[in-house]
């Protein structure tokens, strides 16, 4: 009996233990989570900042300081570069541990690890495979041998970041863990530096990675050529590229010629998902000539998806040889975007397709040998282990080419592909030093040596902006380009014919660059790069077509430009396809025939300066509209048995105005043959009543900021760590370029000249990662009004400065 | 009044023990406690159960009270429960069962011990 009682209650003791210890669905492990002194309750903090001053044995020359400002921003002072970027490792490990590690898993393809093999009805293996297969981690490995082989002393720098996160991470205790660990119950893992190469790759994914070539293929089969060039013009009538047109291309430059080819015309099916194509970004700088007091400026801010933790996290860094600021990425060493004593620079994309598929046609089943230029050439296997949490592992075997790995095969297809077996030729496999690029660029003191550090940067490309103290003003389109035939990689490619492939990479000296352009100042919003005297074919399916050339519009008429007016042009609200496409589509409708409804929403249109500013109605109603009638007028694309795409907006408007018969006009459910006419009164009729419709069901009100909802959303889509409805105007293709998800994930203006540098900053977020934190979120309002922060950029602190709200010494004990 | 003593010897141990253990650990120090003192089952498990739970939702309460509910708040929207001050009394409850249950198998496992009975090796 006694025995019995015992053994029950034992049992019943060990049953609850083990309960408690264990995640349950999505339901974290009750006790360790709810214990007060280990569980969620430890992340409630109710101070701002908590990090202390410690000792460290080893991997530490000297002490370092470390200042905390309002916004708790660090500013790290450190007596060498080992021990800044040792320190910059673990402080931001200390703000951001769960964040940079996270996203590191999703582009290894091990998020099924963490997450479990499935949500819902979203097989994470699958997503997990898609990584694996598009093969991020097999360039960052390319790339972490090529640093220890050629460039040692920066990988040592990179070593010492990836020790600082390890201090950090060994150091912490459960109950410090940030909050997101304990949700999903694992640990943080050892950091290495392989991963610092990942998070190029990631960049890569996100900027680099977008093309349309298989599509096309399938559109020029499916419609013929004529059709094609219709809806996916390679330049409109207007560009207003990032290199001023008429700008001299004093160089030779490599030749290739288009060879005789056929391309493979057959149907398949790319699932794989896309990048978003709004990631983008603006960046401005005007010379002395332009502003009132004779310096220069520079403005930039690159349009991300909008997430928290913030995918930016602000330092300053000094050492004897080093003195930055700006925005780092939080998994790297060194500053992003962002400015030192001498110089500043920022970025935008500078898209190019830099994807490229090939037809692989194995000899047999076992797919051990392919052919290339009529020989049987060996592939390569790498069979992948998918670990699940909660499950068994998932193996895949992944097949590699001398193009790239073979992406699309027989165990990762779709059955609407007439063929498989696709091979993925993509730059962001090959090793590159984006590191050393921006390393170097850090120390910059001029132009010259702003050149030579950005000639190490591969990709994703960027267009890099410039100004300096000494009042010069530049871009450089930095990245690696292929030399391309004309299509070349536009469409699927033969990968058994070699003259189908890249034969040569565009020299350095010959990427497209302007130094004190006699307009005074220079621009880039991902457009074209340059009008069509540039020797090198130029091409990506898509090359954003208003936020430039507002840019330009506005900066060539500026004068007397202040800081404020810079600011103001970073915040422009001006909906430039509404002004190019709203008044024909409201001088179409009758307005004889409207109702009182009717008559209301048009009078709003008609009055409407085409501002998207947050509290007006008229962009809400625009906005509707415009998508109520690209669904109406591409249904035959977005019904296609096969994968193809819309047109852009720019080419929409254009197909619109001088293509009326244009066949896809016509709405494929009725008898009758529309015009675009009809398709503006029939669309304008149902936006008014799926408006007022939203009206009665969702919204309050049809306001711009709450129809659209912009959303900093938290990585886990958990909506408690999110924040929604912000108030901010713009929209996609707008200069203030806040979508529903997506938009100005860093406001930065440097001011340079007369021997200063004055920064100014802001972002969607907080320093802090930690829901729990008082700070959490705290800069999203100003950053949604308009406000901007000056950034602390000094040679010395002391722990008693006003500014300063906390600081710790990282004290070497070597 | 042993039940009290030992109720006060629980928690004090689970408080000052716990920040530098592991969660369970209040279910080790409920189950020494009760095993190394006499006491009948219900006795120890009150004990064991108002002890670590005390404790446990105490805590608690004072973290929320100086956070003002604001974190709580935000967890409580993500398990989908409508008020924080739930997540105290939970939090009390988890602590008190897992103390009880070791406090309850700490005793028993005593009561095996405690009355041996001697027997011949022939009888």
């Amino acid at each position: 009996m006694k025995t019995f009682r015992f053994v029950l209650s034992l049992s019943i003791s060990l049953a609850l233990g083990i309960a408690l210890n264990t995640k349950i669905g999505s339901i974290p492990p009750l006790g360790k989570f709810l214990s007060p002194f280990h569980g969620f309750w430890q992340n409630a903090e109710n101070n701002k900042i908590d990090i202390e001053s410690i000792s460290i044995d080893e991997n530490l020359k000297d002490s370092v300081n470390v200042y905390f400002d309002e916004l708790l921003i660090p500013h790290v002072f450190a007596n060498n570069e080992q021990d800044l970027f040792f320190t910059q490792g673990y402080i931001t490990a200390y703000h951001r541990l769960w964040q940079m590690e996270f996203q590191l898993y999703s582009a290894a393809g091990r998020l099924a690890e963490i997450l479990g093999p499935k949500i819902g009805n979203t097989s994470i293996i699958d997503v997990d495979r898609q990584m694996r297969r598009i093969g991020l981690m097999y360039g960052a490995q390319k790339s972490e041998e090529l640093f220890k082989k050629e460039e040692p002393e920066v990988y040592a720098l990179i070593e010492a970041y990836t020790a600082g996160v390890n201090t950090y991470i060994e150091d912490i205790s459960y109950a410090d863990l940030p909050i997101e660990y304990k949700l999903l119950n694992y640990e943080p893992e050892p950091w290495t530096p392989l991963k610092c190469f990942l998070l190029i790759s990631n960049m890569n994914n996100m900027l680099s990675r977008d093309e349309r070539d298989l599509e096309h293929t399938n559109a020029l089969k499916k419609w013929g050529r004529e059709v094609f060039d219709i809806l996916y013009p390679e330049r409109p009538d207007i560009v207003d590229p990032v290199i001023p047109i008429g700008t001299a291309f004093n160089f030779d430059p490599i030749v290739v010629e288009k060879p005789d080819v056929k391309f493979p015309i057959e149907f398949t099916d790319p699932f794989i998902s896309k990048p978003n194509p709004d990631n983008g970004s603006n960046s401005f700088v005007v010379n002395g000539n332009k502003t009132a007091n004779g310096r220069v400026i520079l403005a930039n801010e690159p349009d991300l998806g909008l997430n928290l933790p913030s995918i930016w996290y602000i330092m300053q860094l000094h050492a004897p040889s080093i003195n930055t600021m700006g925005a780092t990425l939080p998994g790297g060493p060194g500053v992003i975007i962002g400015f030192n004593d001498s110089i500043a620079w920022g970025n935008t994309n500078a898209k190019r397709d830099l994807v490229d598929w090939y037809y692989i046609q194995f000899k047999d089943e076992n797919r051990e040998e392919y052919l290339y230029n009529g020989n049987w050439v060996p592939t390569k296997k790498v069979i992948e282990e998918i670990k699940a949490s909660g499950s068994f592992s998932y193996y895949d075997t992944i097949i590699y080419t001398h193009h790239g790995p073979v992406v699309y095969d027989r165990n990762f297809t779709s059955s609407k592909s007439e063929i498989t077996n696709l091979a993925m030729k993509w730059t962001a496999h090959e090793g590159s030093k984006e590191i050393k690029a921006l390393y170097l660029g850090n120390k910059a003191q001029n132009y010259e040596e702003f050149v030579e550090a950005f000639s190490y940067f591969s990709g994703p490309p960027q267009n890099y902006s410039f100004a300096s103290v000494s009042g010069d003003i530049a871009i450089w389109v930095n990245g690696k380009f292929p030399v391309k035939w004309e299509e070349q990689g536009k469409f699927l490619m033969d990968g058994s014919n070699i003259d189908h492939e890249w034969k040569a990479y565009v020299p350095y000296s010959h990427n497209l660059h302007v130094k004190n352009p006699s307009q005074n100042f220079v621009s880039s919003a991902n457009q074209h790069p340059a009008d069509t005297l540039y020797p090198y074919y130029q091409y990506d399916y898509y090359y954003e077509h208003y936020r430039g050339r507002r840019i330009n519009d506005r900066l060539r008429v500026l004068d007397n430009i202040g800081v404020d007016d810079i600011m103001n042009l970073q915040h422009d609200n001006f909906n430039y396809n509404a002004f190019e496409a709203l008044p024909m589509m409201l001088d179409s409708l009758d307005s004889a025939s409207f109702t009182d409804l009717e008559w209301s929403y048009y009078n709003k249109l008609r009055n409407w300066d085409y501002f998207n500013n947050p509290d007006l109605q008229a962009p809400s109603i625009y906005e509707e509209w415009w998508k109520k009638l690209n669904s109406k007028l591409w249904d035959e694309i977005d019904s296609s048995e096969v994968r193809v795409y819309r047109p852009n907006w720019y080419t929409t408007v254009n197909i619109l105005k001088t293509n009326p018969d244009f066949f896809m006009i016509d709405n494929q459910q009725t008898t009758i043959k529309e015009s675009a006419g009809d398709l503006f009164r029939l669309t304008f009729k149902e936006s008014i009543s799926s408006l007022e419709e939203y009206l009665t069901t969702e919204g309050n009100s049809i306001q711009w900021y709450e129809y659209k909802n912009t959303t900093i959303r938290h990585l886990l889509r958990i909506n408690a760590f999110s924040k929604g409805n912000v108030k901010i105007g713009g929209n996609r293709s707008i200069v203030n370029a806040a979508s529903s998800s997506h938009g100005p994930s860093w406001r930065m203006v440097v001011e340079l000249g007369d021997g200063e540098v004055n920064a100014w900053g802001v972002y969607p977020g907080s320093q802090t990662g930690n829901p729990g934190n008082p700070m959490y979120g705290h800069m999203i309002n100003d950053w949604a009004s308009g406000e901007y922060y000056k950034l602390l950029f000094k040679k010395s602190f002391a722990p008693s400065d006003d500014e300063v709200v906390h600081n710790i010494t990282l004290k070497s004990d070597q | 009044m042993k039940l009290i003593v030992r109720l006060i010897v629980i928690g004090a141990l689970t408080y000052l023990i716990s920040p530098f253990a592991t969660w369970w650990a209040a279910m080790a120090i409920a189950f020494i406690v009760c095993y190394t003192s006499p006491s009948s089952g219900l006795n120890a498990f009150v004990a064991g159960f108002l002890g670590v739970g005390l404790v446990w939702m105490g805590h608690a309460w004072n973290i929320d009270v100086q956070n003002e509910s604001v974190f709580s708040g935000t967890v409580a929207e993500i398990m989908q429960i409508s008020d924080p001050i739930l997540l105290v009394f939970a939090t009390g409850l988890i602590g008190g069962l897992a103390g009880g249950f070791a406090s309850l198998s700490g005793t028993t496992f005593r009561q095996l011990f405690i009355k041996p009975k001697k027997r011949s090796l022939y009888s």
